[in-house]
């Protein structure tokens, strides 16, 4: 097995339950996004030589998690690829002042609060999945935290 | 840790079904083990049999029913199963001894739940291995001894099956359905048919050598075929 592959298998068994809890809120349930995690660890596999090494291993994964998720959504609701769809929790009746709130943010911010929240990103990592600057991140979940504890009747930590 | 940081644990889906030998399959690096007969190699022969019979079956004579799948699914899941829910009864209430259910001499216990897919037949659902991530099928019949078998990185496309012929009169197809499936229905010779109850995702028919060619057919909630299942009479229902 070669260096990369171990690499691949490594950010697969400590970050699985991450990339499955996050990627379900784009893939619409935790049964589609155990499969969207499968497909997208056997691509990262397939396609090892192609990394190039320029960000973080476990970003690429991600960008290629997210393709697969948004794929699959967009062929299920007709939406073009570039959109990210409407990420929403995959059982809102759990929570549905949360799932409210989230519903009132734009979809990518509500993305970026996912990634963060289930997927367990860094403010950085998250930049590089989205491709927007850590600054955007930063406000981005400064804002949602404001919001999204308001709608939990209680008080967020903004910085 | 704040609220919204409790909340969101709390919606977090705590089940960890990862297998990497499944990734390194969908990958092309490995072929799964699909299934590992531990009763009787005779279950192995029988499946074999009965496969290479629909293979047959497809290339000449009329199957009946459906003759595609119209929605092809990705592999699914049982969620209620790798969930740990008290569906169906216990082995206990069941009266089914631990150790009478496939795997359970060979790998460690982790979950185990009896349910009834048809009058008189009972099946045992074991999660087996030292996560509890393998699924052990055992089906119990009145007067015939215990059969069943385990499947590493369970493949539910959308199901899975085993064909036990030491039935009288017949043979006997159970197998385990993905949440996927709605409901199945078992197409037979001379335009009949019949629904085939699914309990807690299980499914066991019982089939006599008059009613092959037959064809299990699986359907989504929209009522598309997304799976089927040909079956020929097993060769040692031949004669």
């Amino acid at each position: 097995m070669d260096r990369r592959t171990k690499e691949i298998e490594r950010v697969y068994r400590a970050r699985y339950l991450a990339f499955k809890n996050a990627l379900a809120t784009v893939a619409g349930s935790h049964e589609a996004a155990r499969d969207v995690v499968q497909d997208a660890f056997a691509e990262a596999l397939r396609r090892r030589e192609q990394f190039r090494g320029e960000g973080p291993l476990e970003a690429w994964i991600w960008r290629i998690a997210l393709r697969i998720a948004i794929a699959r959504r967009s062929a299920a609701s007709g939406l073009p690829l570039t959109e990210v769809g409407e990420p929403a929790l995959p059982e809102p009746d759990a929570r549905p002042e949360l799932g409210a709130a989230l519903r009132r943010l734009p979809p990518r911010k509500r993305l970026v609060v996912f990634l963060r929240y289930f997927g367990d990103l860094s403010y950085a990592q998250i930049a590089e999945v989205c491709g927007i600057s850590e600054g955007t991140v930063a406000a981005t979940l400064a804002q949602a935290r404001e919001e999204l504890g308001r709608a939990l009747g209680g008080e967020e930590r903004t910085a | 840790m704040s609220s919204l940081d409790h909340a969101f644990d709390e919606l977090a889906s705590g089940i960890d079904d990862q297998d990497w030998g499944e990734v390194l399959a969908r990958a092309g690096l490995r072929r799964p083990l699909r299934r590992l007969p531990v009763v009787v190699a005779l279950l192995v022969a029988v499946a074999l049999a009965a496969t290479l019979g629909a293979r047959r079956h497809r290339a000449g004579a009329a199957v009946p029913g459906p003759q595609r799948v119209e929605r092809h699914v990705p592999n699914g899941t049982v969620r209620w199963l790798f969930a740990h829910e008290p569906r169906g009864e216990s082995l206990a209430a069941a009266h089914i001894p631990l150790l009478s259910t496939a795997g359970s001499h060979w790998q460690p216990v982790r979950f185990a739940r009896a349910v009834e897919p048809a009058p008189g037949v009972r099946v045992a659902l074991t999660l087996i291995g030292k996560k509890g991530r393998n699924v052990c099928l055992t089906l119990y019949r009145p007067g015939l001894s215990a059969g069943g078998g385990c499947a590493f990185g369970l493949e539910l496309r959308p199901f899975s099956w085993m064909t036990f012929s030491d039935v009288p009169d017949g043979s006997m197809v159970a197998g385990l359905a993905s949440d996927t499936v709605a409901r199945l229905r078992l197409f037979l010779p001379h335009g009949r048919s019949r629904p085939v109850p699914l309990v807690a995702n299980v499914f066991a028919v019982h089939l006599s050598p008059a009613e092959y060619p037959s064809n299990l057919v699986a359907y989504d909630r929209s009522g598309r075929v997304i799976g089927r299942l040909v079956g020929d009479a097993p060769a040692v229902l031949k004669h």
